[in-house]
Order: C-alpha cells, then structure tokens, then sequence
C-alpha cells in the first residue's frame, strides 16, 4: 500500500488516482481472499495492478507496467501477469471502475459556497 | 442499462457487467475493424437479438489491459444519449484461463455506416447531420472529446478505416468507436497527444503541433464531413501530414497572425509555414453551396480554434433564426436548412444547451432543450 502511494507520488498522479486504486483495492479484498503465506506477493500484485487501473482511468499519461514498480525490488511482475491480474480486478469490481468519490461533490459544494471572500469562507469550511 | 428516476436508487440496473460469457453469443460474421479490435456481428442465444461484438485487442504486454479500452468504456458508460453507441455489457471469453482470454464489448447492431449509405442517389444528408451535431454536443457537454470523427472515406475501401457514424434502418444516426476518445476539463488544459484523427479531418492546430486542444478538434471534423457530403467527395484527402497541411491552406487560406494569433508560436510553424501567400477561397470554390449551409461551413472551417463559436457567429445566427422565424417558412426551404441552422445553434453560446429541429411534418421549427 504504501509502495502505491510512492509510486503514485513520483509520477505525481492526481488525488484521485490514490483514491480509486485504494478503492479498488478495498472492494477487490472484500470479494476475494488472496493467499496469506505467500510473503506478500499477491498483495504487492494486486496494488500494482489497482494503481495501474486507476491510473488508466484517470491520467492523461500512463507509465509502463514495468515502470509502475520503481520502489519494489523485492518482487518484479512481468506485464503480462499484471495484465491477467487487472482482468481478474476488474471482473470482480463487475467493471464498475467509475467509483463515486468526494471529488464527485467538491466542486458543487465549492459553488455552493458564497462568491464573495470564497477563499476566506474555503479556509473556514476546510478548518 | 435502465436510468432511475430522480431520488431513486437505481436498483433495475443489470448485474451481469462482465459476469457472461461470450459463449452467451453466436458469432455471425466479422464486420470490421475499429481502432483496437475486430467487430462481430453476432446473435444473443437466449433473446435472438443481434449485436456487434468488440473484441478488445491485447498485443501491447508492456501497458497490460488497453488504456484506449478503459478510457471508451469509462466514456461510454458515462454517455447515454439517442446519437450516441450504446455499450450494452462487456463479455469474457472462458478459453482455457479465464482471465487470459478475449474481452468483448457488446454494442447495439447498427445497420450501415456513413460509408455506405453515401453512395445512394438521392440519399438526405439534412438529420443525419443534425443528429451528428447533438450526439457530439452531448459529448462535449459532458467534458468528452471524441477524437475520431471520420467520414465517407470513399477512396479508401480498406476494412479498418470505415466511417465512426452508424446508421440503421430506421434512419438513426449513432456516434461510434470512442477508442481515441478522451475527457476533457477546462480548468486543467492538459498536454494532449496531436497525433489523433484521422488525417483527411484532422485540424490544422493538430497538424502544426498543438497539444492543448478542445472541442473546436471535433467541430473541424464535423466541417469536413459536412462539406464532403454537400460536396460529394473528401474536401481534404492529404497523403501525408505536408500534404495535407497545404491543402488547407489552399482552401481556407495561409495562417498568420491577424487571422489566427498565435499561429506562429505552434510547435512546427516554421517548418510547415506556406511559402507563398495563399488567400481564402472557401466561399469561391463551394459557391454551388446553399448560402446558409456556406455561412455555416465558414465557421466550422475557421482556421483559428479560438475563434469557432465567437461573438461573430452570433450576429450570423440572429440573422439566421430571423429568415426562418418570420420570413421563409416554406416546407423545402425548412428541411434544406435545417441543419444549418442546427448546427449553428448549437455554436451559441447562449442557446448551447438547446438544439432546433424540424417537427414531425416539418411546418415548423422545435427548440429542444439538451
């Protein structure tokens, strides 16, 4: 998990890149186990192939597969594993990659917000 | 896919997204090519209904599943829209692993595409232009450039170049094929790629380098087919980038500052700028054009991007509605200019939101809210 954020903040991937790969991550846990005695493998497998996902679905300019594992030297995938890892995420998620997130509302709360001072009352409602 | 009412959960919505199989399916015969992958034409075994099936194609190891299908699915699943493709589910096939197989999108069966059909004498170019206007209006309403908008193509009958506008039976016109597709946002002006659209309609910013684009790249290639089918044949069929630079240029005129500021600070200006002075000659070479379908052409075939849907367009368009609310009213006269002024509603800003159509019996003009 924490590889994902290192990873997501060197290509400086948008706030919502971290969120949905975090997201899918969770909803992917909670349909499926993965094995637990593997040293850790599937799980570095499956944060990869999260952030990859979430990456596709969000960025304009998408690395590698190869170059998604910068921090990583313990385990490698090759491409083609991580691409058979993706499908499985995404057949679990039954293809509903398009998650809502609090990104969704914040710029209809932003324009509910009076126009006058907005970045005092942004300060004030963020505080 | 069913939309619930407002303040109700969509609970009716169908849970087999990419639960099925394509063995669910009967392959009929292949019936093209897109961006990324074959299309089948195929039968549902349980309904008997007919469909295309997508195959999503898997070459490229190094990137893993295909960002251009995950950017066309998240596009589709956001639109839904009468002139837009509708992606009905996507299907697996179970060969082996099952997560080693084909992925298929399955789309509603259209009859023709814009290819076929423009060879028919006698054939109406009027709704399905209009309809192309407000299924691309509905996608840049919701922040998606289509990026691939393509015509008749008639002097090029390979399988993998046929036109991205379906059309069935019933006259229906449906925007296709959103693997170039992407989302756009105005605040972000990201770097995008130039290297999209098909060359024949790609737009002259594209061609001189730009990477920071908006919807006036769709709107060029909307101009283009408009013209092609009024006209008959591609207005630009350039063999290569050059060539197809200049012969722009030779329509529309050379770029430079006073009608396109900025030009000069394009990325390949200087190695693609005229060597001669060139001179507009759109209104000279399409004058058999009905006037206001002329008028329109203009300014889809403006050569500056920024200036597709400006303050000028809107004395144009004032005059327009004026001719056709109070002065000619009559039946012919409507349903040759209707896409015209169609089209050209839809470019101000004001009524951006809206569309007129011709009513059912064409005695008068309807103003559709988008």
């Amino acid at each position: 998990m924490l590889a994902m954020l290192q990873v997501h903040a060197y290509y400086e991937f948008s706030p919502v890149t971290a969120f949905l790969s975090v997201n899918y991550f969770d909803r992917f846990l909670s349909r499926c186990s993965l094995p637990q005695q593997s040293g850790g493998w599937a799980f570095q497998l499956l944060s990869v192939a999260c952030l990859s996902l979430a990456a596709k679905m969000e960025e304009s300019h998408v690395p590698f597969l190869l170059d998604l594992q910068l921090f990583e030297p313990k385990f490698v995938f090759e491409p083609k594993t991580i691409q058979r890892m993706e499908l499985w995420v995404m057949s679990n998620l039954k293809w509903r990659l398009r998650s809502v997130t609090p990104f969704d509302y914040l710029h209809y709360f932003i324009s509910k917000l009076p126009s006058s001072s907005s970045s005092q009352s942004l300060n004030h409602f963020f505080s | 896919m069913a939309m619930a009412a407002p303040g109700q959960l969509n609970v009716n919505e169908s849970p087999s997204w990419g639960s099925r199989s394509v063995d669910c399916f009967e392959k009929l015969e292949q019936i093209g090519e897109g961006t990324y992958g074959q299309v089948y034409m195929a039968r549902e075994i349980k309904t008997g209904e007919i469909v295309a099936l997508k195959k999503i194609r898997m070459d490229n190891e190094r990137e893993g599943f295909p960002i251009t299908a995950i950017r066309e699915i998240k596009i589709l699943k956001k639109l839904h829209h009468e002139n837009v493709i509708n992606l009905k589910e996507i299907v697996t096939s179970p060969d082996g692993n099952k997560y080693k197989g084909g992925i298929y999108m399955v789309f509603e069966y259209m009859d023709h595409d814009l290819t076929g059909l423009a060879d028919r004498p006698g054939m109406r170019f009027t709704v399905p232009q209009i309809k192309l206007l407000t299924g691309l209006h509905y996608c840049h309403v919701n922040q998606v450039l289509h990026r691939d908008i393509k015509g008749v193509l008639l002097l090029m009958p390979s399988k993998d170049t046929c036109s991205n506008l379906l059309i069935d039976n019933e006259g229906n016109l449906k925007l296709a094929d959103f693997g170039l597709a992407r989302s756009f946002s105005n605040e972000h002006n990201a770097n995008l790629t130039n290297r999209v659209i098909t060359l024949w309609y790609r737009p002259p910013e594209l061609l001189l380098g730009t990477t920071r684009y908006g919807p006036a790249v769709d709107m060029w290639s909307v101009g283009c087919i408009f013209a092609e089918l009024l006209h008959g044949k591609p207005i630009f069929p350039g063999k290569d980038e050059p060539e197809q630079l200049n012969k722009i240029f030779e329509l529309c005129g050379a770029p430079d500052e006073v009608n396109w500021p900025g030009v000069s600070k394009t990325p390949w200006y200087n190695q693609f700028k005229p060597t001669r002075p060139m001179k507009r000659r759109l209104r000279e070479v399409f004058r058999h054009f009905d006037r206001h379908a002329l008028e329109l052409l203009e300014k889809m075939l403006t050569l500056d991007p920024a200036q597709k849907g400006q303050d000028k367009l809107w004395i144009c368009t004032c005059c327009l509605c004026r001719f056709f609310l109070v002065g000619n009213m009559s039946r012919s006269n409507l349903q040759a200019n209707t896409a015209t002024l169609a089209g050209i509603c839809i470019f101000h800003n004001s009524l951006k939101h809206s569309i007129w159509l011709p009513s059912a019996d064409s005695s008068h003009i309807i103003l559709y809210a988008l």
